[in-house]
């Protein structure tokens, strides 16, 4: 098995003193000083609400949502595998008797809270159905109280997905 | 007591107070808008009086309101709530009346009178500062214990060993500066200062005693808690340190005054170590007997310099939006500059013109002083702020390290030296 | 005794025993629909194939009997082909509705599959379609397509409770089970079906789509629906910013006691543990802090003793009970437990017991009178009354009793104006104790659920009398109850996790 000897710096008169590597730090935070001082327009940040972010890709975890079925109904069908899944236990879901000959199971209620939620996209790997997806582009959700930000199940089931911008 | 004497002294409060308390919003600004641009990114730039941003100095004065406004919270577990309440209050205060000695001019002279151009016209400044920088360590050990938080007991009990270690080697470095000087008349070092050595270099205290310098500057970051010296609000370790469970404008005074101190203490190394108020190579009777030329030169100087200010606001002071009443600015700006122009060249020409008396002339000696020494001492606060976001946080067994290993040592030995030559080829 | 090689390893079997009782007790993982220790082997459903050396093909475990120097393979290459190839069988009609089925978690299908089987499916015909939700009656939902056909449940039914409900009809892979035509499953025991069913055709009506049965969690404890005292598991669960639910109580094998059963009762019992519950103290008929209610009930004992009666329920534990024993003593109380909750109907002779209380034993043995004479007796010159864990205040309307009267109660009943104090006690679930069942065997009950419900423990009332920092069982038992000469120096680590049979001289 081979050794590899990491050099160790730091031992020689100059970097002893340390104050050539400060000065060399501050050379190079006031090159970028001076540089974006001179033209701001170099710098690359976005001002956001007028400048809007063009760069979400279609695997992008925005707000959830929940699917439909061919006539419009809930795809869901209660398994709480989501809920199982999520690491922040933030899916909270009553499972009611289904009685339109879909399916035998379907949420009563169906929220998530996007307050504790982490967008880890765990609950979409875990649906069985493909009844939850996490595609409609919604990266920033804003409400006045707390618990508007609990979505409920027709919140849910009115997010849409996101439209390709082409 | 005459009407002389009470404006001048109004004046040198008020300078005093724009220096110190005006300075902070500014700095806070200054702080901002530095950080950003040392890390490429923008800094705050949104905030607005009817679309004047002023490069988003209005951010510093909004925030400073909230501090105002905001609920004084006090946690129920504090149990010494005078201490408590007093402590930002000594922070504060000392840092404030620390900056109360700095001279901003050289000593003015109208009529028969000489005044004195300091906040308070005392002859032993460096002592006063000594004192009352000292001092302001004590408002983050009160507040810190009187949180009853370990936080923040941990915060301050750093901060009083920090300020234990460095106040020693600053004292000393002093010393040697006293040594060279012959004074502790802040107005005589700054005099002292206006010379030059081998005819060409100016003898600032820089040239002079340059590892007192070096030693004054490490310290005085140390003093004023300054990063890389901040262990006391190790916001990455101790949540917040001493201040953790302070609030509205209790935590805004902290704030402030951490500012203030900063400020106090560029104005010490001005003083000591860069000339003060003097413009180099131009001391102030030079500028008494030449002022023809000096107002010739501002009025060829001005309105070129205010032309390249004037292409840089319009190229970088824009808003991505195009109907925004931000965009605005720039032209009202424009207008502004151009009219100090013309107001500086007409004043200073009909001077030129009619000729001065020896007042006016004593007078606008000092207005340019007083600049001289605000240009010096934002330079000197801007070190401090691109040191901040240059270096990163020593730990404390290396700050103790450097303290009394390092520091201490060298700046005793540095007495010696400085005594030795003094005595060997006389002041 | 005999000795078997099971996958290399030697183990030690009774002789002519089953193989796969011997395989199961000694943790050995075999597959099976059919067999249940209770039933006994059908052999029908082929899932727990074993090799055995010096046979040809695989045999089934639950139909082989031991032989001394058998040597059998559990695992490896052709048994699990051998089981996969039964796992496709068996799904060919099944609906794969895991995401709907309440059996899903607890399935001995799935779990199989994922043990053995893990194949894709090659089947494109469609499946057959049966009837999805028929109600049996006696709160259980058959689902025939995802019938295996164990027949379990109509073994049971044939077996155990002898009253042949359910039958198999109709032949090959149509078949499926039913009741007979116009009957309904209504013996006491049918729920057991649900236990019995390995897969999720047979679910409970009552538990039906209420939570998933991976969030449960199981605790053991002992029925209080009569006094056989049947072992439990109690599966609750509190779910996020809501308060700790029951959802049902399963049986737990106990041979001593119940074997693998209990009765329709016993199980739907685990609904007053959630409703119905006295949330508030109330002083003469208005609601009142809790804490102040407990301080108040201490003053009204201390300053009636003497002419104060602690009427004390067959439900508490034997530790309550000989606390309030203690209590008595020390504050000079009078203590009885007449209680008459008998059901004569609900007997029979399997499990059911016409003693609807779960601890009337402990009272006799303790010495605590219990007999309506006595009752008689000790209410003479009384003027306090405080029921322990029972509300029938009505049984004083024939003893013309003028005093007041306290009561500490886990059930919201009314009318609470003539009452002078009530205090709310945790239920059966919310604390731990011993009980001694009908056949003198003691079994701990230790499950001990925390709801949000503002409810006091009877030991911890009792300790704020005495101060002696006695709250939990085992220093109730520690501070004098394991001296009691009925239990024959029995120490409270053994009852912890057996049921013992005292025996009282």
């Amino acid at each position: 098995m081979g050794i590899k000897i990491v050099p160790r710096y730091g031992k020689s008169l100059k970097d002893r003193l340390y104050l050539p590597a400060i000065f060399g730090g501050m050379k190079t935070t006031i090159s970028h000083f001076t540089k974006n001082l001179i033209d701001t327009s170099n710098i690359k940040t976005e001002c956001y609400p007028e400048m809007q972010p063009n760069d979400i890709t279609d695997r992008y975890r925005g707000v959830h949502r929940l699917t439909h079925r061919e006539d419009d109904s809930v795809r869901c069908v209660a398994c709480f595998m989501c809920a199982t899944a999520c690491p922040a236990d933030c899916i909270f879901i009553e499972a009611v008797e289904r009685t339109d000959g879909m399916a035998e199971k379907m949420p009563a209620k169906f929220s998530i809270d996007l307050l504790e939620c982490v967008f880890c996209g765990g609950c979409v790997e875990a649906c069985p159905c493909d009844a939850i997806r996490m595609d409609t582009g919604i990266f920033t959700f804003i409400a006045e109280k707390r618990e508007d930000f609990v979505l409920n199940k027709e919140q849910l089931l009115n997010n849409t997905a996101r439209k390709e911008e082409n | 007591m005459n009407i002389i004497l009470i404006s001048v002294v109004i004046v040198n409060i008020i300078l005093a107070l724009l220096f110190s308390l005006g300075a902070a919003p500014i700095l806070v600004w200054v702080e901002r808008r530095v950080a950003g641009f040392i890390q490429d990114r923008l800094g705050p730039n949104r905030c607005n009086i009817a679309g004047f941003r002023l490069g988003g100095l209005i951010q510093s004065f909004a925030d400073m309101l909230k501090l105002v406004f905001k609920e004084d919270f006090r946690a129920g577990n504090i149990k010494e709530r005078f201490i408590f309440r007093i402590a930002p209050v000594i922070v504060f205060v000392s840092a404030f009346l620390s900056f109360m000695v700095m001279p901003f001019a050289d000593d003015l002279v109208i009529g028969t009178q000489t005044f004195i151009m300091q906040g308070l016209p005392l002859d032993f400044g460096v002592l006063w500062f000594l004192a009352l920088a000292g001092l302001s360590v004590y408002g983050i050990i009160l507040g810190g214990w009187s949180s009853n938080n370990k936080y923040s007991l941990l915060g301050s009990v750093r901060a009083g060993a920090q300020v234990i270690s460095y106040e020693v080697s600053m004292t000393l470095a002093l010393v040697s500066l006293l040594i060279t000087y012959g004074s502790i008349h802040l107005v005589d070092i700054v005099n002292f200062q206006s010379g030059l050595i081998f005819g060409f270099i100016p003898a600032w205290g820089i040239i002079m005693q340059p590892v007192a310098a070096i030693i004054f500057i490490i310290t005085s970051f140390a003093e004023a808690n300054r990063t890389p010296f901040d262990i006391a609000e190790g916001e990455s370790e101790i949540v917040g340190g001493y201040h953790t469970e302070y609030s509205a404008m209790k935590f805004g005074l902290f704030f402030v005054g951490e500012y203030v101190a900063m400020s106090a203490s560029s104005a010490l190394m001005v003083t000591l170590f860069f000339g003060g108020y003097n413009i180099p190579w131009v001391g102030t009777d030079t500028l008494k007997e030449h002022f023809d030329i000096v107002m010739i030169a501002i009025i060829v100087l001005l309105p070129l310099l205010s032309y390249k200010f004037g292409g840089w606001i319009l190229k970088n002071n824009v808003w991505p939006k195009a109907d925004d009443k931000r965009n605005n600015e720039s032209k009202w700006l424009i207008r502004i500059l151009v009219m100090m122009n013309i107001f500086v060249v007409l004043l200073l020409g009909s001077f030129l013109f009619f000729g001065v008396s020896a007042t006016t002339t004593n007078i606008a000696v000092a207005i340019m002083q007083v600049a001289t020494f605000a240009i010096k001492l934002l330079l000197m606060n801007f070190v401090f702020v691109w040191v901040r976001w240059t270096l990163p946080r020593f730990r404390y067994d290396q700050l103790q390290d450097l303290g009394w290993k390092v520091l201490l040592p060298i700046s005793i030995a540095n007495i010696f030296v400085t005594a030795i030559a003094i005595v060997a080829f006389g002041a | 005794m005999a000795t078997i090689t099971v996958d290399g390893r030697e183990i030690y079997a009774k002789d002519n025993a089953i193989l796969i009782d011997e395989l199961l007790s000694h943790d050995i993982s075999v597959p099976h629909f059919c067999y249940h220790p209770a039933l006994g082997k059908d052999g029908n459903c082929r899932m727990c194939m074993v090799e055995i050396e010096g046979q040809k093909r695989p045999q089934i475990a639950c139909d082989t009997p031991v032989k001394d120097g058998m040597i059998i393979r559990t695992k490896g290459e052709n048994i699990s082909r051998v089981k996969r190839q039964i796992l496709e069988l068996e799904l060919i009609n099944h609906p794969i509705d895991c995401p709907v089925c309440d059996q899903a978690g607890e399935c001995s299908l799935q779990k199989f599959y994922m043990d053995a089987g893990l194949y894709e499916s090659r089947l494109d015909t469609p499946k057959n379609k049966k009837l999805k939700h028929v109600d049996l009656g006696s709160n259980v939902m058959l689902d025939q397509e995802r019938c295996v056909l164990c027949t379990r449940c109509v073994r049971f039914t044939r077996d155990i409770t002898k009253t042949h409900e359910l039958g198999v009809v109709v032949r090959n892979d149509h078949s499926f089970i039913s009741t007979f035509p116009g009957k309904k499953l209504t013996n006491p025991y049918s729920m057991n079906v649900i236990d019995l069913c390995p897969v999720g055709a047979l679910t409970s009506k009552d538990f039906r789509f209420k939570q998933r049965v991976w969030f449960l969690k199981p605790e053991n404890a002992i029925c209080d629906g009569c006094s056989r005292g049947c072992s439990l598991l109690v599966d609750h669960n509190r779910e996020k910013y809501k308060d700790d639910i029951v959802f049902r109580y399963r049986p737990k094998h106990n041979d001593a006691v119940n074997g693998y059963f209990i009765c329709d009762y016993g199980r739907l019992s685990y609904k007053k543990e959630n409703d119905n519950r006295l949330l508030n103290a109330y002083i003469r008929g208005m609601e009142s802090e809790f804490e102040y209610a407990t301080l108040k009930l201490q003053r009204l004992l201390k300053r009636y003793n003497s002419k104060a009666l602690l009427l004390i329920s067959p439900t508490l534990s034997l530790e309550e009970m000989y606390r309030l024993k203690k209590l008595a003593v020390k504050l000079d109380l009078s203590i009885n437990g007449y209680d008459n909750t008998f059901d004569e109907d609900f007997g029979d002779d399997m499990l059911r017991k016409s003693d609807k209380t779960p601890n009337r034993r402990s009272l006799e043995l303790l010495g605590i009178n219990s007999s309506r004479q006595s009752l008689e007796r000790d209410l003479k010159d009384k003027e306090f009354i405080l029921f322990v864990n029972r509300f029938d205040t009505d049984l004083l309307q024939n003893l013309n009793f003028e005093g007041s009267i306290g009561v500490l109660s886990s059930v919201d009943f009314t009318p609470k104006d003539k009452l002078d104090i009530l205090v709310p006690v945790v239920s059966h679930t919310g604390r731990d104790g011993t009980f001694i069942n009908c056949d003198d065997i003691i079994q701990y009950s230790q499950c001990q659920i925390n709801k949000d419900i503002q409810a006091a423990k009877i030991l911890d009332l009792v300790e704020k009398v005495f101060n002696d920092g006695i709250f939990t069982c085992k220093a109730v038992w520690e501070s004098g109850l394991e001296e009691e000469p009925f239990l024959n120096g029995i120490k409270f680590d053994s009852v912890r996790f057996n049921s013992i049979k005292i025996e009282p001289k």
